[in-house]
This record gives C-alpha cells, structure tokens and sequence, in this order.
C-alpha cells in the first residue's frame, strides 16, 4: 500500500510513529523501525535462534524453526530468500494439524495491513494459514509499512467499513500488544493462547 | 430448643428498643434464621443441582461469608481496578491526539444502545439480511431450550462430539454447557478463567474474570489435576503455559466453536469479539463451524458504533485502553467454513417494553459494577448474583432467570450509587435494583420482622409514643462508659461488633417546637445573624431526620445555629415525621407512599424557600426517589418534583446556596479532620470538593487524607438490618481505612453513617472521634463569635 508519499506526509506518518510506538511499547511489543526488507529478515533470524521461551515445547530436533505467512509470498517475495540465507529453517504451516506441527517453531512472521497510532494496534485481515503463524508460535513478528498508519479508531472503523463484503474483510483482527491473561489472582501473564512476545518491524521508518 | 427460644424473644426485647430508637436494628437473628426466602421454597440443594441450577441463595451466602481467602483477594482486585480505570480514562482525556472525557464517551455509547433498543426489529433485519450476504446462517431460537437444541442438532448433524468455545455469557444463562454435555458432547472451555471454573464444576463468579474468587492454591490444584502436571502454586507463569499446551490439544479435537459477541454489527453483518488472551481467535478459527450465540442487546448499528464501545468496553473492564485482540468476523472464510448465529430472547423482550428497565439492555458486560461494589467484594458473585453477577445481575437475573432467582441476591444491594458512577453506559442500576426490590416484596411479602417495624415506622403518633418509651425505658441499659447500650446477650450477630445508641432523653422536636403538633412553627433563636449569606432574610424549613431526632437532637441545634448564623429565617414544619426511606429501601412503597404523602404535605406548608436537612439520605430520597416513587399518580409525582426543586441537604445548602465565605468559621487551628464522604451524597448529590471546602476554606482546618473515602461505610440502610454480617465487613474495611489515615476526627454528613461509624469504633475499642459535619462547623462558629454564644 505504500506510493508515493510527500515529504510533509512523512513527518506526519513519522510522529505517528512515535506515538504507535509508546503505546505499543508500554504493552511490551518491541517495535523496530526499519529501512529495508533485509533487516526484517536479520531480525527475524536472531529471533529464531534465540529459540521460544522456556516453558514452551522445545524443537524436535536441534534447532528452532521460523514460520512464515504463505501470502507473504505474494507481498514480499524476497523475505523468503534473505531468511534462507541468513540460515533461518523454514517450515511450511500445516492446516490440517496446525496445534501439533507448531512444536518446534519460535517465531511466526507475517505482515499486518495497517496499525492504529491511538491504541498501539495492528490490523490483520488475513486468511486462516497466515492467522496460524500469527497465532500458533511463542513469538510473532508483524510487518508493518510505515504508510498504512493511522491516527486512530474512527479510521479503523472506516477502513473495517470499506473491506466489508470484501474477501478481505471476512475476518479482521486488532492485535494490541502480545496475548496475555490475568485470570489468576490478576497476576498478568504473557502467552496465554498467542504469542508471548510481539515484535513488529515498520518498514520506512528508518532512514535506508 | 428452650435457648432458641430464650434467644428469640430478648431478640424481640431488643427489636422493640431499636425500632423506637431510630436505629433500625434488632436482634431477631434466630428468627431471621428459620426464615425461608422465596429463593428456596419448595427447593434445596440437591434439588437445584440436578437442575444445574445454583444452590439456594442462603447457601450461597452462607458459603461466601465463610471465605476469607476470597473476600482478601477481591478486595486487592477492586483497588487494583480502580486506579487502573481511573488512569485509563484519565489518560484517554489527557492524550495529545485528542481523547473525550468519560461522561461524553458514555453519553455517546449510551445514545447508540438506545437506538437499537427502540427499534430492535428493524436493526435485526439489517443484521440478518447483511450476515446472511456474508453467508451466514441466522437463527431466532424461541426459548433458551430451543437455542440449546439447534446447537445440540448441528452438533448431531455434523458428528461433532467435541467442541471448544471462548467465553460467552449467553452460553451460561442459557445452560448450554449441560445441556451438551447430557448429550454426550465434550465441550471444553478456553478462556483460562472460564475453564477453571469448569474444572471446579462451578460458575463464573464475575463477568469478565471468572475465576477471580478463587486463589492460586486452588488454581493450582485444579490445573494439576487436570493437566497430570504437579504444579506449584507460586509457580502462575507455570500453570498459565500447563494450561495452554492441554488446551491446544483440545483445539486440535473441536469440530465446533462456540462464541458470544461483544456486539453484532448491522451494516456490515459482523461478529466483534474482544479477548485478551487470543482465545477466541482459535475458537473461531480452527473448527470448521463457528457458533454464536447472542442477545439483541448486542446490535451496533455501525462499525464507527462498534470504535465507541471499544473506547470504553476495556478501560471499563480492566483499565486496558483496547483488549489484546479484538475479532470481527464476518461469514465463513475459508471453503467449507460455516458461521450460525442463534439469537436468545429470554426476557429480553420484555425487558425492553419496561421503560423501568428498558437501560438495562444496554449493558456492555464490562463488569464495572461489580468491581466497585462494596458487598461484592464481601460476597463474591456467587452470592451477589445468580448467573449474571454484580449490579447488573441484580437487576437481569428477574428477567432471564425469574423474580424467585432475584429475591436473594437483591437483598444484598446497599443502595451506595457507586455502580451508577463507573456504568460506561450510564445505566440506573441502583434504582432498578430498588425496582426488583419492590417487586420482590410485592411478589412474596416483607420478610415477617420487617413488618411490625415497618407498621409501627410509617404511623407518627404511635413511632412517637414508642419511640418515647424506648428513650425512657433504654437509659438504664446505657453502659456507664458512654451513649451506647450494653451488650445484650442474643444479640451477638448485631452487637459483637457495632455498640448500639441510647435514645437522647428529650428529643429535638421537644427543643424545636415542643407541644405543637401541626403548623410551621419559627424555630427558637439559637444563634444571631453573625455572617452575611445569600440566605440572609430567607425562610428556610428545617427537615430534622429520624435518627438526629431521636438520637442525636444537638446536631438539630448545630444545624439550626449555624443556618440563622447565616442570616437564614428557619422554620420547623411540626407535622414533619420520617421521609419514608426505610420503607422505600425496603422495597415496601405503599408505605413508603404513605409516609411520602405525609412529608410532602407537612413540608409544602412552611412555604419556605428552601427546605433544608442534615440527613443527606434523606435529601436523596425526597429529591431524588420521590418523583419515582409517584411515577403512576402524576398529582403526587407533580407535587414531589416542586418539593424536589427546593430539597437540599445542608452541605448544598452552605455552598451552593448560601456561599458562606472562606474563613467565615475559621477559629485557630484543631486536629486535623478525615472526611467520609457519604456514598450517596458523593454517587447521588455529586457531592465532591463542596465538604473539603467547607472544612478547609470556611473553617480553615487541617485534613488527611482518608483511603477510599467515597466507599459505603456498611450501614445500608435496611441492609445493615437484614444482612449484618454484610454490614459487619463492609464497616471493618472502612475501618481499616480510617487506622490507615491516622486521623483521630472522622466527619461525615449522614446520621445513618453516623450511628454505624460510632458503633463499630465503640465496639473495637478505637477513639476515633465521629461527628457530623455540622456539629464540626458549630464548634467553629461558637469558637468565632463566643459573644454571641455567652450564656
């Protein structure tokens, strides 16, 4: 969704940035402001290595694995060969036994569509293998364009309003910060159900 | 048996006392005990557990009192939430890219839930028709049976044996559960709260934290057992991943989710559903049929409607700005997916033709109410509920669940209005509360002891006789210490923890207009004109109040003193007896009615400017309860809202109305003073910075500050009668705050406080001093102008 932006426009997308990034950083996402394609992948890799937490089931063989969201593909067909590369293994999501094959694998990475400066949220409107890799890892990684920021609710709202009836618009998540739960004695816990560690990597928001 | 009955009638000695004296207490704890509420006729235990219904409600209640374990961590849960809400909100106002303030977020969200309850049928059309574009299927149940069963026949249809679901109130009001799992279905709860109140075979005891009544001991041994783990109690990092990796298993089983909605969008034909934990993502994603189940109530026109209820749905529930995941899912996605709704009415139809209740469907399930109520934090939602829990539950449960089912939880609600200050859609709970009240005893009766009291209340001349002889038979059980009665054995329940009053020996309508019986008497001079007001040559009627009558006549002559200190003409309509509040908070309106009548008549003839009391729950209940009260006879209702145009309590009345100046009563320095601001004059009268100036401006006194100082002090009126132990609680936390304060002067502006605050500190051995907030100004007045006051 990035074209060509002007300059005034970049200073206006660049303090909401700032303010994303508080709020989402208060929540304990860790937001990285990257130029290009290939640090995400830098990144992505070191997560990868530092395997999931402790308490979560270890790889079957020795090391984790990284997975990728298919439509990522479609959308940023290079992240694929600058993770390869850097000697990140890749699995391929399994629709048919999501819970099980996501033994072994640290890191989900997929893209969001917009993020929501007020509250610090994405939006992903994705279909069901990419909503797996967000989903089923320890740890998720969100790839954000610096463009498809907005200021707040009311033009998410506008946004949900548009994709409605779409394919698109069949299911749409706002994710604010990483899944957590407080049910026992309100002691806040990360990774209930989702990933206990958010990162998300807004591409344009560093200087290349 | 003989010591019961012993017991029973010095309880009834006691009773009598009380009555007269004002103080709405007496020991009838053994007769109250053989009571049955209506919650139980006709059932026990084990009779409502075949029915999966909840046990009785005086089992619940016993159960709850018992558990300090619970009571401690609500406690911690409720402050908790109060600053995290507070901040959210604060900080929402306060952002730099413009937020709104949570009158006018409430407003908004408010307006928009009203529209849809007004045109629900039309609003359910634009739904169905844009959901069944989007390929759903959209189904009207008939019943909660009839809603159980469609889900219980696709289930059959599809093979599914075992489904998952994420939390949905609906779900538990209409027993699917059970119903599924009688059926041979497996269904297995993902929400961590909610799964572990379904491993202890128990019901969520909050709306949004369902297990928040139990400690992580108890989560402990329950995930343990359930995940083969041993698992340590401290470890809760440890039993959050145990349930995680069993619960993904069953993720990976289910054929079927099963939702609720947050709402349910017409434009667009959308589900909103906000978790914190992802939950519901996989509930709706993984299995191959979603399933949710939803009221009316949850219709947003708009998806700009839906931004609105997330602006205030989670700084509500848990000081959140937005939950972590919000989920709109709109018809299948996926080949082969399939999405039904089933629409519940049960009651809620009839809830919306009540224009008593109509605001109630409203409610966003945010769980406010309970988190700043203060016998829920003693009780829990177990007791403080039926299926739905907190306020709101007080008031849905006689819709969904019958008036039988409400007859207990409702008895527990104090009437403290803090519900109605954190409601994000500004309903009426406690008004409705007192509305189910009503009917509940119009349904089955006063409970038996209320009765005679209530008789006796609401008939001045007999009330005055009686309460007479209670002033002259009761000085002799006056402890030689003090005001306070001896301990009365049979009584414990009452006495062991508050000291009881003794009568004042003359009352204040004796000094005010002592052998007149009718007309509008001037009262005696007790003070000249000493401060130019805005009441300066004004006439003022003075309602004196029941309990400052009969036991505390010198906050009368406070009061009196220091409004013709302000210049005021004060006049004392005698014909005046008690404004009907105890009988209105009783649920018992034909007297109440009464009584009502009765005021308005003796108060409409001093044809005063203002008419002025010290008693701030009776300010409420004139100014506020009486248009209510005669909502059905518009004469009465037209002459209670002019009555109502000139009631105020005395705080307004200095402040607002009269503008006594600052250092107006300043005299030197005293102890510094805690305030108690009373529940209702802080929730009803809006009562917030007028009290602290007074003390610190137009007294110029000292203050510290006081740990939760709007919080209700226990006395509840009729609930300190019916429910003691309640009551007891309510006043230790009070206490507890009051030690906290290190104050040695507790001021307040409500006798009812007054009397509960001074019983409690009597009985503990504290010396604490409590006074009215009057009698604090009178002494600075006196101190002022001791000319004046020189005998």
């Amino acid at each position: 969704m990035t074209s060509t932006v002007s300059a005034q426009q970049v200073t206006q997308l660049l303090e909401l940035v700032e303010r994303f990034a508080a709020r989402a950083e208060a929540l304990g996402v860790r937001i990285h402001r990257v130029a290009a394609l290939d640090e995400v992948a830098a990144i992505a890799a070191a997560l990868a290595e530092d395997g999931g937490p402790a308490a979560f089931p270890p790889p079957r063989g020795d090391q984790w694995s990284a997975i990728l969201a298919p439509s990522l593909d479609n959308t940023h067909p290079a992240l694929r060969q600058f993770l390869t590369a850097r000697g990140v293994p890749l699995v391929a999501v399994d629709t048919a036994h999501p819970t099980t094959a996501s033994v072994g694998i640290a890191l989900g990475i997929s893209a969001a569509d917009y993020g929501i400066a007020e509250t610090g949220s994405l939006i992903v409107a994705d279909n069901f293998p990419d909503r797996l890799v967000r989903m089923l890892a320890p740890k998720h990684i969100a790839l954000l364009n610096l463009a498809d920021l907005l200021p707040g609710l009311d033009q998410a709202g506008e946004r949900l309003q548009q994709l409605a009836g779409t394919a698109a618009g069949r299911y749409i998540s706002f994710i604010t910060g990483p899944s957590r739960t407080a049910d026992i004695e309100m002691s806040l816990t990360v990774g209930a159900h989702g990933p206990a560690e958010l990162h998300i990597a807004i591409i344009g928001a560093a200087q290349g | 048996m003989v010591e019961q009955r012993t017991k029973r009638t010095i309880g009834w000695g006691v009773a009598a006392l009380a009555v007269a004296s004002g103080a709405a207490i007496g020991g009838v704890q053994a007769a109250r005990r053989a009571l049955t509420p209506p919650d139980q006729r006709g059932a026990d235990a084990a009779e409502a557990a075949e029915r999966h219904e909840p046990e009785p409600f005086a089992v619940r209640y016993r159960k709850s009192l018992a558990d300090d374990r619970m009571r401690a961590g609500l406690l911690r849960y409720q402050r908790n939430w109060r600053s995290g809400r507070d901040a959210a909100f604060r900080q929402y106002l306060a952002a730099e890219d413009g937020g709104k303030s949570f009158a006018d977020l409430r407003t908004e969200l408010a307006a928009v839930k009203d529209r849809v309850i007004a045109s629900p049928e039309q609003y359910f059309a634009q739904f169905k028709a844009a959901a069944e574009r989007n390929g759903a299927i959209v189904y009207e149940s008939t019943s909660p049976d009839d809603a159980n069963r469609y889900i219980a026949d696709l289930c059959a249809r599809k093979g599914v044996r075992v489904i998952d679901k994420s939390k949905s109130m609906a779900t538990e009001e209409i027993g699917l559960n059970h119903y599924l799992e009688e059926r041979g279905i497996h269904v297995s709860e993902t929400d961590l709260g909610e799964w572990l109140v379904q491993l202890s075979a128990e019901r969520p005891s909050h709306l949004i934290a369902p297990a928040i009544h139990m400690d992580r001991f108890v989560t402990a041994g329950l995930l343990s057992q359930a995940t083969g783990q041993p698992l340590e109690p401290d470890d809760i990092g440890g039993q959050v991943q145990a349930a995680r990796q069993k619960l993904r298993d069953d993720f990976l089983r289910a054929r079927l989710g099963v939702s609720g909605a947050n709402a349910v969008i017409c434009e667009t034909g959308t589900t909103m559903i906000v978790t914190n934990e992802g939950n519901a993502e996989l509930v709706t994603s993984l299995p191959d049929i979603h399933v949710v189940l939803v009221g009316r109530e949850k219709l947003l026109p708009t998806m700009a409607d839906a931004m609105t209820q997330l602006r205030t749905l989670a700084r509500s529930a848990t000081g959140q700005a937005i939950s972590v995941y919000t989920t709109f899912v709109s018809g299948p996605d996926r080949p082969g997916k399939e999405v039904h709704y089933v629409f519940v009415d049960n009651g809620r139809t009839a809830m919306a033709a009540d224009p008593d209740f109509r605001t109630a469907l409203r409610c966003i399930r945010c769980g406010a109410c309970a988190n700043v109520c203060p016998p829920y934090q003693v009780v829990g939602g177990h007791a403080f509920g039926y299926i739905y829990t907190g306020a709101i539950g007080l008031v849905n449960t006689a819709f969904h669940h019958g008036l039988a089912a409400d007859a207990g939880p409702q008895s527990l609600c104090v009437s403290c209005n803090a519900c109605a200050t954190v409601c994000p859609v500004g309903i009426d709970l406690p008004r409705q509360i007192l509305d189910v009240r009503q009917k509940v005893v119009a349904e089955y009766g006063l409970p038996w002891y209320k009765r005679p009291i209530l008789e006796l209340w609401s008939n001045p001349t007999v009330f005055d006789r009686a309460a007479r002889a209670a002033a002259r038979l009761s000085q002799p059980l006056a402890a030689p210490s003090g005001p306070f009665m001896r301990k009365l054995p049979g009584a414990s329940n009452y006495q062991s923890w508050r000291s009881l009053p003794v009568p004042a020996k003359v009352p204040a309508r004796d000094q005010l207009f002592g052998g007149v019986t009718a007309g509008v008497p001037v009262a005696p001079r007790l003070a000249p004109a000493l401060i130019p007001t805005k009441v300066t040559g004004k006439r003022v009627a003075y309602f004196i109040q029941c309990l400052t009558d009969r036991l505390y006549p010198q906050m009368a002559e406070a009061t009196v003193r220091l409004m013709q200190a302000c210049g005021a003409e004060v006049v004392v309509p005698a014909a005046q007896h008690c404004c009907g509040l105890p009988a209105f908070d009783s649920g018992d309106w034909e007297r109440a009615k009464t009584m009502a009548r009765a005021t308005i008549l003796a108060l409409e003839e001093a044809n005063a400017e203002w008419i002025v009391t010290a008693g701030a729950s009776c300010a409420v209940a004139i100014a506020h309860e009486y248009p209510h009260l005669f909502k059905d006879e518009p004469a009465w209702r037209t002459r209670s809202e002019a009555l109502a145009a000139k009631m105020v309590d005395l705080t307004t009345f200095l402040t607002t109305i009269a503008q006594v100046p600052d250092g107006a009563l300043a005299a030197g320095d005293g102890e510094p003073v805690a305030y108690h601001n009373f529940c209702q004059s802080h929730n009803v009268l809006q009562l917030r910075e007028e009290p602290l100036r007074l003390i610190r401006d137009v007294l110029g006194r000292a203050m510290v500050e006081l740990p939760e100082a709007n919080v209700c002090c226990g006395f509840g009126g009729s609930t300190s009668f019916d429910k003691p132990e309640l009551s007891e609680h309510i006043l230790a936390r009070k206490l507890d705050n009051v030690d906290q304060s290190g104050t040695t002067i507790l001021i307040t502006d409500n006798p009812g406080c007054i009397m509960h605050l001074r019983g409690g500190i009597e009985a503990s051995g504290r010396t604490v001093r409590v006074m009215h907030l009057v009698e604090l100004l009178d002494e600075g007045l006196q101190a002022k102008f001791p000319a004046a006051f020189a005998e």
